[in-house]
């Protein structure tokens, strides 16, 4: 036997690709601090009901005060404390986007996924209908919807959900269509493996990575639309805030103070900024991870 | 044009002295190249040889001024007419390059910009050394370079893209847009490594040619000492960053003065005799940032002494030969002799295998597909990839397929394994149709038929643990369970000599040679009858190359398995197999014993493609007059 080359003695400590993309991920400055700051963002939100000291919907005289100790970002135009608002706010959009995310990320890989694998007049059907929704704005289709449904959450997040799902679709479509042709494919065919754990273990692995990085700037689209959506109130109702609708009653009183937009305005921009910047630094690891 | 650049035409062309390149990365560097030095007089041709990492790519892209951002020149020069090409501003190298210094590289079709025709490329490269040609006047200086590389109507093919040429029209294309500026140096990076042998055979006997006439110098980077040995007079042979042995071509091969150079030579199956074990150089390349600081190749060495792998050797002169060898032992090696180290080989296996029934029978396969891949031209022709093809395969043997790109080889194996439907014909494997796709077919016969593929790359699942990868087959064909596959998966990984440790690695930490003994264990998983094997070994270096099929031919005698050896490579095939079936578009034009269609080929065909293998150029220049 020819041993001498597989002896494992020298072998780096390499992990599973999981690992590896992460190694490469943490040298990645940029991409490290808009985790971190994202990671406070979701924080500050999950704990708002510990960290806001003030009832977000108490309305209280001290009408659009500036910060103090006890309203340290100040109050809004009917004397509510702003910061219990953006942190229940910051709460709601996440929740709304990642929902409408998540959603259009399920449904969307699945039609994906048989579309690409099976083919035929099948994919021909998905892949028009897909098309057809393609052909209008998202923020379009999404407004749509809820024009139709009435306002609400549920119905903003389920237009949102439709406006985002061909998106995956496409993006999955074209991976699966790669990756049948692979050789480690027809491998394992030949190795007696049976579709549906062709598709579990061989194509799902190798193409999460593009999905994943989809996801977070569909993120960053969904807080955006969810913000818009709120603005127009089509999505969440008062006395509940979302960003979108910190900054839509905020622009009613920009004549007095810009406060009131600028602080949802920046979470709402630095959240979007953290979820391309992650979905940038995860794309150049996964690359650089394919190339060897 | 040299007006522009300061040169000293009287010094000798290139000379590269003590060559050290560092990789700079964030927290540290690693000397990729160590100390590669030589040097070409005007009209020489010299070639650096070497297994993959070894440095000759670096190497040329150095001469050229065309290293990558974040590697850098820390010791030593290159001058090039008295020039230090190191000290020299990235205008200059600029204008060297435009008039002086030329390369091609592997792969011509990506060399060229697809999206310009021929023609304009020829003339952007011929106005930007003569500013005030006209456009009419450079396209016939064009025409004309394209007539001096062979390229036939090369007006018509002025207009052309690079992807209407083929891969040796391209080359040469690639050729003439090299010479068009006249360079006194053309730095060829494998030029000939991604073409077919009969082609291969035509690139190199074009560049000898052009170097004649122009009195131009070559410098040729290769992995492969047969194409060299056709092509360059002196030979600077590089393992792990460093020269090991320089000297005159015929000189080198004829007595190798460093093991190393042995043992590549060895590894070549035209080298090797039928039925013997190819010679293997154990382990392999050290890490550059694990150097050891003596002789670079002592671990791997067969006459290694404990003092070899401490003390930093040089370059030494051999007084014999006056040739230049970094081993410490060249004198006393040297009176081994030039059999002396590749005298003890082992026994293989025999091939007087008697005639049995066929394990697998194929008759008549055909498989057309329609031409041209856009709707437009539907319906309007057929391309047929295999016509009528008719063997057999029996229990136990090894049968050949050899031929070109193209030949259809693969689409034979495809065929059987039913990876793609044939359009007519039949394949019978023990008596049972093997017939529409894979996974319609009955498993039992699913299971007697695997398949190693040639990329070793996308053969395994990157995102998939090796250990797993083998278990797929044993729990889908034998419904064995967890630890019952693991015990398996250690028996098989020892079967193509790997650790078990392995199991646990993903692909992407393997080297090429070791992900394809990963693919044989694979293969070999569900007990199988038969392997198509295709193109198994292509992209792998020449000593990588030898342990894999050392492992085939080992499982061969142990198991009994029966192989359908697809390749370009006519010395590996004939190395192997029991019988060759020669393929040439679509057909098999002749089919017998190895040493029939060697020995004494029929087919027209079959001679053109034994004659333009380099290996009959490098037995020429070895049988030719003896040196000392």
């Amino acid at each position: 036997m020819v041993l001498a080359a597989g002896t494992a003695a020298a072998a780096p400590a390499w992990g599973s690709g999981a690992q590896r993309i992460w190694r490469r991920y943490r040298r990645d400055r940029i991409a490290m601090a808009a985790l971190i700051v994202l990671v406070i963002i979701v924080g500050a939100g999950l704990l708002a009901g510990v960290l806001a000291r003030n009832d977000p919907n108490a309305v209280t005289d001290e009408v659009l005060a500036s910060p103090t100790t006890a309203h340290i970002l100040g109050t809004d135009d009917i004397g509510r404390d702003l910061f219990s608002r953006v942190l229940y706010g910051i709460r709601f959009s996440f929740l709304a986007s990642l929902v409408a995310v998540a959603a259009a990320t399920v449904v969307g890989c699945s039609v994906g996924l048989v579309s690409g694998y099976v083919g035929g007049r099948l994919d021909s059907v998905l892949m028009r209908t897909t098309d057809a929704v393609l052909a209008f704005p998202g923020l379009l289709v999404a407004m749509a919807i809820v024009g139709i449904l009435g306002p609400g959450v549920q119905n903003a997040m389920l237009g949102l959900a439709v406006a985002f799902m061909p998106a995956f679709v496409r993006l999955v479509r074209g991976q699966v269509l790669a990756i049948r042709e692979e050789p480690y494919i027809e491998a394992a065919t030949v190795s007696g493996v049976r579709d549906r754990d062709i598709v579990r273990r061989h194509v799902l692995p190798n193409i999460a990575g593009p999905v994943i990085v989809q996801v977070l700037t569909t993120m960053s689209l969904a807080l955006l639309a969810e913000g818009a959506l709120s603005f127009l109130g089509l999505s969440v109702q008062p006395p509940a805030s979302s960003l979108g609708s910190l900054l839509g009653r905020g622009f009613s009183v920009v004549n007095e103070t810009i406060r009131l937009i600028l602080v949802p305005g920046l979470v709402i921009t630095i959240a979007c900024w953290a979820f391309n910047s992650i979905a940038d630094g995860l794309r150049e690891s996964l690359s650089a991870d394919s190339e060897g | 044009m040299s007006a522009q650049v300061d040169v000293d035409v009287n010094a000798p062309l290139l000379h590269v002295d003590g060559l050290a390149l560092d990789l700079h990365r964030r927290h540290d560097t690693v000397r990729l190249v160590d100390d590669v030095g030589f040097s070409m007089a005007a009209g020489e041709s010299t070639a650096v040889v070497g297994e993959s990492g070894s440095g000759k790519t670096l190497t040329a892209l150095a001469v050229l001024g065309l290293l990558p951002p974040r590697i850098r020149i820390a010791r030593g020069s290159v001058v090039f007419r008295g020039r230090d090409l190191a000290a020299a501003g990235s205008r200059e190298l600029r204008a060297l390059r435009r008039s002086q210094i030329s390369a091609i590289f592997q792969d011509p079709q990506s060399s060229l910009n697809p999206a310009f025709s021929v023609g304009n490329q020829l003339v952007e490269t011929i106005r930007c050394s003569h500013h005030d040609m006209s456009r009419r006047a450079a396209l016939d200086h064009a025409a004309d370079l394209l007539d001096r590389v062979g390229i036939p109507t090369p007006r018509q093919r002025l207009g052309y893209y690079p992807h209407q040429l083929s891969g040796g029209m391209a080359q040469r294309a690639m050729i003439a847009l090299a010479i068009a500026t006249r360079p006194a140096l053309l730095v060829a990076d494998e030029p000939t490594t991604a073409l077919d042998v009969t082609v291969q055979a035509q690139i190199l006997d074009l560049l000898a040619s052009l170097r004649e006439e122009h009195g131009m110098s070559l410098l040729i980077i290769s992995h492969d000492l047969d194409v060299v040995s056709r092509i360059a007079d002196r030979l600077v042979v590089v393992y792990a960053g460093q020269v090991v042995e320089r000297g005159e071509t015929r000189a080198v091969l004829r007595a190798p003065a460093h093991p190393y150079t042995q043992a590549l030579l060895d590894a070549q199956p035209a080298h090797g005799r039928k039925g013997t074990r190819l010679r293997v150089i154990p382990g392999s390349v050290p890490p550059p940032s694990a150097m050891p600081g003596g002789c670079r190749f002592a671990s791997r060495c067969d006459f290694a002494q404990p003092q070899c792998a401490v003390t930093r050797v040089e370059l030494l002169t051999a007084t014999t030969s006056g040739r230049e060898v970094r081993c410490v032992r060249h004198a006393d090696l040297a009176l081994l002799g030039a059999g002396g180290v590749g005298a003890a080989r082992g026994e293989g296996a025999g091939n007087g295998a008697a005639p049995r029934a066929a394990l697998l029978r194929v008759t008549d396969l055909v498989k057309r597909y329609p031409s041209g891949a856009s709707a437009i031209s539907r319906g309007r022709g057929e391309h047929v990839a295999v016509d009528a093809v008719s063997f057999s395969v029996e229990p136990g043997e090894t049968l050949g397929l050899v031929g070109e790109s193209g030949a259809g080889k693969s689409t034979v194996g495809r065929l059987i394994l039913g990876l793609t439907e044939a359009t007519s014909g039949s394949v019978v494997f023990d008596g049972v149709a093997a017939d529409g796709p894979n996974r319609r077919r009955p498993r039992e016969l699913r299971r007697r038929i695997q398949v190693v593929f040639q990329n070793p790359y996308a053969t395994l699942d990157p995102m998939m643990a090796v250990g797993r990868t083998i278990a797929e087959p044993l729990q889908a064909y034998e419904g064995l369970d967890r630890g019952a596959c693991r015990q398996r998966v250690d028996e098989l990984l020892a079967k193509v000599g790997l650790d078990p440790s392995f199991a646990r690695r993903y692909p992407g930490e393997l080297s090429g040679g070791q992900r394809q003994r990963v693919a044989i264990a694979r293969a070999l998983a569900p007990r199988p009858d038969l392997i198509v094997c295709d193109e198994p070994v292509s992209s792998l270096d020449v000593s990588t190359q030898a342990q894999v099929i050392n492992v085939l031919e080992e499982l061969q005698r142990d198991e009994g398995l029966a192989y359908l050896f697809i390749g370009h490579d006519l010395a590996l095939v004939f190395h192997i197999s029991h019988r060759v079936a020669v393929m040439r578009q679509g057909r098999i034009v002749e089919i017998g014993s190895a040493e029939q269609v060697y020995g004494s080929p029929t087919h027209p065909y079959t001679k053109a493609l034994l004659a333009s293998r380099p290996s009959s150029a490098m037995k020429q220049v070895l049988d030719a007059t003896p040196i000392f």
